[in-house]
């Protein structure tokens, strides 16, 4: 599941939660569902850093990407 | 023409000092295009031209610094400077101070030119303009490899959002290959790998240094790429064509890293209150259910459920009562009279004592299906009155049918009834076994003779075969 679409998700049983109509266990599996999405949502934000990565190749041959040292950049920079 | 004795002789140097003397008063704001532009280590000249006369200019270094930086053939520039004279060379000039760049330069001009085409042609309309996706996966970035821009935007788009990747993609940004380079780019993002969002950043440069990003093939590949496009070109002040086509403008690189990702924090945030809201919508609607809950509870027919089974109860109980007697009254004539059938047979052949015994059995029957629907309404209290009532009455009805016609069947066997139509039944006394053949009994005998009322005593006295 995508970060967009683990939002849509928690939007959608935030919006159904608010409905009287709610049956017992359909609620709680709701409420469960919720309380996953956020925990796993935020461990992406908190967790692994984002990846950088670089796209070489064109579209005749292959495209591919591979890992972008930004640090390294940022030293070159620095020692410059 | 002459002479006199008093006029004075000026040296070409004197000459030329006064009237250099003569101008120093003079400052002024000139403005005009730069052309013939000559640029040394301590001084630059040029000449300020406008289509009526040119005015030749010096810059000298240590006003180089007032000067626009970006000092050109073709700009307009408006320059403030003293007018003199360049004695040695009898040269007349304006020595600028200070200067600006104004009004349309040649490659403004035509910066302008292409821009008021495209934007006729719709291509920067704010309504063909695409939102950005608001959590993107993936996140392209077109930029030199080298530079300001990709350390900027790497840096401030992991830093934000850590929950995104991003895909560079190295491109010249600056010279006649740049333009070309971007297009292709754009169309590597959209044909072979697409991303949710692109950026296209550029640090800041000189209207020249910005070229590519103002040519009209960049421009158009930007409008006709599927993915939407984010802009961080130059410094706040520049504006390229590049920028009026895209999606979005971002003024710097930083500034484009932080639009085309949410802020890590402010999602923290957000996912804090939404877990908040989750938990108080759970809350309340769980809290109702609790207090519907405790309503149910605190009712009567919940503290005593006879209240609930009360109505249909009290109607079992009226029919019971009803079927009870019917049923008993009904099995308690149909008894009386089996059991009358049943003494009047007693007497005769077993064949005829079969009877009464299958009518017992149908009695039984009867009082076991009373005795069933007993146990069934014990049960099943709950039960529709309307609906047992009418299987019971027809119940009852069909037994007592049955018992009614295998009475009266019993009552036309009977040898009673045959007996009632004027024939005798002949026994030896105490026996009940008819007597049929004359063999059975000699002269003398005595014979009991079984009339419809009575019996006479009789004595044979004579066989007659």
């Amino acid at each position: 599941m995508t970060f967009r679409q683990m939002m849509e998700r928690l939007e959608a049983i935030t919006a159904r939660l608010e409905r009287e109509d709610l049956e017992l266990e359909e609620g709680l599996r709701l409420f469960e569902e919720g309380v996953g999405l956020i925990r796993e949502a935020r461990e992406r934000l908190t967790t692994a850093g984002a990846r950088v990565e670089k796209l070489i190749g064109s579209l005749d041959e292959e495209l591919k990407v591979e890992e972008f040292k930004l640090q390294e950049l940022e030293k070159s920079e620095e020692s410059k | 023409m002459g002479r006199t004795e008093q006029q004075r002789i000026y040296t070409v140097g004197e000459a030329n000092r006064l009237a250099d003397n003569l101008l120093q008063g003079l400052v002024l704001w000139v403005e005009g295009e730069v052309t013939n532009l000559n640029l040394y280590p301590a001084y630059c000249f040029f000449t300020l031209a406008d289509g009526d006369a040119v005015l030749p200019c010096v810059l000298f270094k240590e006003n180089r610094s007032e000067v626009a930086e970006d000092l050109r053939e073709g700009m307009s520039l408006l320059a403030r400077g003293r007018l003199g004279i360049y004695t040695r060379r009898g040269q007349y000039r304006l020595n600028v101070y200070e200067g600006q760049e104004s009004g349309e330069g040649k490659l403004r001009q035509e910066f302008l030119k292409l821009m008021r085409k495209l934007s006729e042609e719709g291509l920067f309309d704010e309504a063909i303009k695409r939102e950005l996706p608001p959590y993107p996966e993936m996140v392209g970035l077109i930029t030199s490899l080298e530079g300001a821009a990709v350390r900027d935007v790497a840096r401030n788009l992991t830093r934000r959002f850590s929950a995104s990747r991003l895909i560079i993609r190295g491109v010249k940004v600056q010279g006649d290959q740049a333009a070309g380079d971007i297009v292709a780019a754009l169309e590597i993002f959209n044909k072979g790998f697409p991303v949710d969002v692109l950026v296209l950043a550029r640090g800041g440069g000189s209207l020249e240094d910005l070229h590519p990003f103002n040519t009209e093939a960049v421009a158009r590949a930007i409008r006709a790429s599927a993915i939407p496009v984010a802009t961080g070109i130059g410094h706040e002040p520049d504006i390229t064509l590049a920028d009026l086509a895209a999606d979005f403008r971002a003024s710097t690189p930083t500034g484009a890293a932080e639009a085309v990702v949410p802020s890590g924090l402010d999602t923290l945030s957000l996912l804090h209150s939404k877990g908040l809201s989750l938990r108080a919508h759970t809350g309340k609607w769980l809290h109702r259910m609790e207090r519907d809950l405790e309503l149910l509870e605190r009712s009567r027919a919940y503290c005593d459920p006879a209240v609930i089974l009360g109505q249909p109860k009290e109607c079992l109980a009226d029919s019971e009562v009803a079927l009870h007697s019917s049923g008993l009254a009904a099995m308690g004539k149909l008894q009386s009279r089996v059991e009358a059938c049943a003494q009047a047979l007693a007497r005769y052949p077993r064949e005829y004592r079969d009877m009464p015994l299958r009518i017992v059995d149908a009695t039984k029957k009867l009082s076991s299906s009373l005795k069933a629907w007993w146990r069934w309404r014990e049960s099943e209290p709950a039960f529709c009155r309307r609906e047992l009532g009418v299987v019971i009455r027809a119940l009852l009805e069909r037994e007592q049918a049955k018992t009614g016609r295998a009475a009266s069947k019993l009552e036309a066997l009977s040898p009673l009834a045959v007996l009632g139509r004027g024939y005798s039944v002949a026994t030896r006394p105490g026996e009940t076994k008819p007597l049929t053949d004359t063999a059975e009994v000699a002269e003398g005998d005595d014979i009991e003779v079984r009339l419809h009322r009575g019996s006479l005593g009789c004595e044979v006295k004579k066989r007659i075969t």
